[in-house]
């Protein structure tokens, strides 16, 4: 903005002052648009976050609404965590995650790595599968799925979360980490092979450490699907040692006249500081990752 | 030799976990069985019952409103911030950052902040409309009608989508950008000709994501209303999951997600193959 003034007195003239004034004002309707769209995507989060630190009395005043409480009370917190075991909830999602995330992370990598970057009859062919089976949804298998594993005797302990999950059994990350693994110059692994490595040392120590970024996004996505999921909870998860965060905050939710507000807001904002965190720690593996990750096919 | 062990459990996987879950459920979804007892053949029985149920064609019918306008709509609008957010403006970084930050809320937290912003007592909405003295409050979630719509709205947001859209803008090469100036073409021009269609693949993969996902929507509405008032807010989903896992109907489940399965596949066929018209792959892949 300040462009405008010192280009006035350049001798240039019109053209130039023109193409500044018109970034100028690009500049300004941009920040306009981008508050707006910023105000209206937080407005809810800031509601969360005012509410879970106000009393049940101030909640009840809803005109002027205050999005700053004053006074600041924490009773919110302190009265909804004594509502239920939420460490223990809390220790069930993290298991969810790592139940699932630890063998997903294996055997996807290393199915990924044989479609990427070893030749084998029919890899095309199964690969061809594997992109037709991320557009299957899972409604579609639940039902015997299901079925199968109660016949196992697996339901009400873990391994319907870690059983699939040595399987390979997410398609979307196996066509990921291959398109990943294919754009790693052949050149590393061809110097690597004259060197004697072998193509498990080829993997070990080149792929793998060269595939840190698309690797670190695959654990923020397990993560969050831990912390977001509710089906698979629903069905395999119900028993009381069981169940996660997402379960306990079920019976939580309601609208009641009796509803207590302030303490839904307080558990949500507890149940959402560690998924802020990891985005703003993993958000540079996200542009990072999907920029690497080949969607383009 | 060393390939086919490492891709031995995915082959296992796609054997036992999905090929075989998806045969047995075409098999059932002619039968009756509540697992308890053996499962009785009774042809199309099934999938008759299922046209003819008003509630399930009540669930179908918001799913498929719910795919028609959240679809399109989150396209737009995750489009739209990721164009913003690539404007070279300072502060970005932040901008960038505090945009994301809605996403990150956990399905629980999102579903408990929003039956209170759309709760006709105290919640957001009514608020706001009162302290501007418009005359519009509502009932909002306990509304049989507008309960869909705001669960499409709550959908229609940026999110992974917008991401992705920014990823795509970040692969778009500056040439191009600077062929067009030269050209003398005006923002507007350069947004159509070289913009949009060098995210088209970026589009391609959204819209293939976001429709199976929507066809899927199942957290949101399960855990803010249990698909009521009076079935207003009971999708596809929903339907699948009771019939098998609260009435034991493992045969009507069964068909429901055959339903599923086959919409999906119509789908996703009929866009790849239109994306042949559409998406531009740079190098003419």
């Amino acid at each position: 903005m300040a462009g405008l003034s010192t280009t006035r007195d350049q001798g240039m003239g019109g053209v130039y002052l023109g193409m500044r004034s018109r970034r100028a004002i690009q500049h300004t309707v941009a920040y306009l648009l981008i508050a707006a769209m910023l105000v209206i995507a937080l407005m809810p989060l800031a509601w969360m976050f005012g509410t879970a630190f106000e009393t049940v009395e101030q909640t009840r005043i809803t005109v002027p609404i205050q999005w700053i409480p004053n006074p600041v009370t924490f009773e919110n917190y302190v009265k909804g965590w004594a509502t239920r075991d939420w460490l223990h909830y809390l220790r069930n999602t993290v298991f969810l995650a790592v139940f699932v995330g630890v063998p997903t992370m294996l055997s996807c990598t290393l199915a990924a790595y044989a479609f990427a970057r070893m030749k084998f009859p029919g890899s095309e062919a199964l690969m061809l599968l594997n992109i037709s089976l991320m557009l299957i949804p899972d409604q579609v298998t639940l039902v015997p799925r299901f079925v199968m594993m109660a016949r196992m005797g697996w339901v009400g302990t873990w391994l319907p979360a870690i059983i699939p999950s040595m399987l390979a059994l997410n398609p979307a990350m196996v066509f990921v980490l291959r398109q990943f693994f294919r754009a790693i110059p052949n050149d590393l692994s061809d110097a690597a092979r004259i060197d004697g490595c072998h193509d498990l040392g080829i993997f070990w120590r080149i792929v793998l450490p060269l595939s840190r970024p698309i690797l670190a996004l695959q654990i923020v996505l397990i993560t969050s699907w831990a912390w977001n999921e509710l089906l698979f909870a629903l069905l395999y998860l119900k028993d009381k040692s069981m169940q996660t965060l997402t379960l306990a905050m079920q019976g939580f939710i309601g609208i009641r006249e009796d509803t207590a507000w302030g303490q839904m807001m307080a558990m949500s904002v507890l149940m959402s500081l560690p998924m802020m965190v990891l985005a703003y720690y993993g958000q540079r593996y996200f542009t990072e990752g999907f920029t690497l990750s080949g969607i383009k096919g | 030799m060393l390939p086919f062990v490492f891709i031995l459990p995915w082959i296992l996987g796609v054997l036992l976990f999905q090929a075989y879950p998806i045969l047995d459920a075409f098999y059932h979804s002619f039968t009756i069985y509540d697992v308890f007892q053996p499962a009785k053949w009774v042809g199309l029985r099934n999938y008759r019952n299922l046209f003819e149920n008003t509630y399930t064609r009540m669930a179908l019918l918001n799913t498929l409103l719910y795919v028609a306008v959240s679809v399109p709509g989150g396209l737009i609008v995750g489009l739209l911030q990721a164009l913003l957010l690539n404007v070279k403006v300072r502060g970005l970084q932040l901008f960038r950052t505090l945009a994301i930050v809605p996403g990150t809320v956990p399905a629980a937290g999102a579903a408990a902040v929003s039956v209170f912003i759309w709760s006709p007592g105290l919640g957001l909405i009514n608020s706001i409309l009162e302290w501007l003295g418009l005359p519009w409050r509502q009932s909002w979630i306990i509304d049989p009608v507008m309960v869909k719509w705001i669960f499409i709205f709550m959908t229609i947001q940026g999110g992974i989508g917008m991401l992705i859209f920014l990823a795509g803008l970040q692969n778009v090469p500056q040439e191009l950008y600077d062929a067009s100036k030269m050209d003398g073409a005006r923002s507007v021009q350069t947004l159509f000709s070289v913009t949009l269609p060098m995210l088209t693949p970026y589009t391609l993969f959204n819209l293939l994501t976001s429709l199976i996902g929507a066809f899927q929507y199942f957290t949101a509405p399960m855990l803010m209303t249990g698909g009521g008032p009076a079935g207003g807010s009971t999708f596809y989903a929903q339907i699948i999951y009771e019939n098998a896992f609260v009435f034991f109907r493992m045969g009507h489940a069964a068909a429901l997600a055959w339903i599923l399965f086959v919409i999906c596949v119509v789908i996703v066929f009929a866009v790849f193959r239109s994306s042949a018209s559409w998406v531009y792959y740079e190098g003419g892949n």
